[in-house]
């Protein structure tokens, strides 16, 4: 298990070069997902109050 | 071509179809690559275990600057033909560019000091690639700044195709001038240099950034699709006393 984590002394780059590439990428995906969510709800919320207020 | 694509009800279809595949080819490519590199490919004779560095740096370089030519793409068919869809994929690209150009500048640092003994050096390569993270960061200052979002849309499409002049200079650096990164082994006239080992695992994880940054442009473009319409919509709602004025509007008033 040291051993993995050592890789030959270059443990400390290697884990941290992954580490920041799966942090990076997830936290990309994250925010994405919530703004695309936030954009639905905003819209779906106004389309609504259209409906709401438009004359029948 | 371009105006049967400028449909946002047409996007939007083609994205609900296409963005889910993109998702799981990126995910998974991105996961096989990433355990190969760790615990899969055979050691360096050379760089040891240091190799391993190669599976989120290579892949995060090779993103950057794809990201940067679809955005540069973009920019210039929605300068020239005003294509609403266009300037939306654009918009979506830069963030996701300067990410990886960002992961890329980080990855080649963390390589760079057990291979160079360095963190930073002013190298060509290097500091082409610097360069290439802050027209992401001006392309995206530019969107936030000018407040007339179709006079931002033009500005941003400038600065775009103004700077894919940077791209070139990229990919041959390393050939102009006397350079501490290492010349192409993979993309080169005579094969690549890299053993299939170690090769297969670089290309799928490659391929897996690829389909992810796909992926998220499709959904930061829905994102962007639908902002654009919550304010049509609220202008209408007030009756047309909202006045921003709007990007190129063309294809979304089919919307």
């Amino acid at each position: 298990m040291l051993e993995l984590l050592d890789m030959g002394k270059y443990g400390v780059f290697i884990w941290s070069s992954y580490g920041a590439s799966v942090l990076v990428i997830g936290g990309l995906i994250i925010r994405i997902l919530q703004q695309r969510q936030k954009a639905k709800e905003i819209l779906r919320d106004l389309e609504q109050q259209m409906q709401s207020t438009s004359p029948s | 071509m371009f105006s049967y694509f400028a449909n946002p009800e047409r996007f939007q279809n083609l994205a609900k179809w296409l963005a889910p595949p993109l998702m799981v080819f990126g995910l998974l490519g991105i996961a096989i690559g990433f355990g190969a590199g760790l615990f899969v490919v055979p050691v360096d004779y050379q760089q040891g275990e240091a190799v391993r560095m190669m599976y989120v740096h290579v892949p995060a370089a090779w993103l950057s600057s794809f990201a940067y030519a679809f955005m540069a793409v973009a920019s210039l068919i929605s300068f020239v033909w005003r294509h609403n869809l266009a300037d939306a994929a654009a918009k979506a690209a830069a963030p996701l560019g300067a990410a990886f150009t960002f992961l890329a500048l980080l990855t080649g640092a963390l390589w760079g000091k057990p291979m160079w003994g360095a963190y930073w050096v002013w190298d060509a390569r290097l500091t082409s690639m610097l360069v290439l993270f802050f027209l992401y960061l001006g392309y995206m200052a530019v969107r936030t700044i000018v407040p007339d979002e179709a006079r931002a849309a033009r500005l941003a499409a400038i600065t775009a195709m103004v700077g894919a002049i940077n791209l070139p200079i990229i990919k041959f650096s390393v050939d102009w001038w006397s350079s501490l990164h290492q010349s192409a082994s993979v993309f080169r006239a005579g094969g690549s240099t890299i053993d299939s080992s170690m090769l297969w695992p670089l290309l799928v994880g490659a391929l897996g950034y690829t389909a992810l940054f796909g992926w998220l442009v499709l959904v930061q473009m829905q994102t962007e699709l639908d902002q654009r319409h919550a304010v049509r919509l609220r202008r209408r709602m007030a009756g047309g006393r909202v006045s921003r004025p709007q990007a190129p509007q063309r294809s979304l008033d089919n919307a």
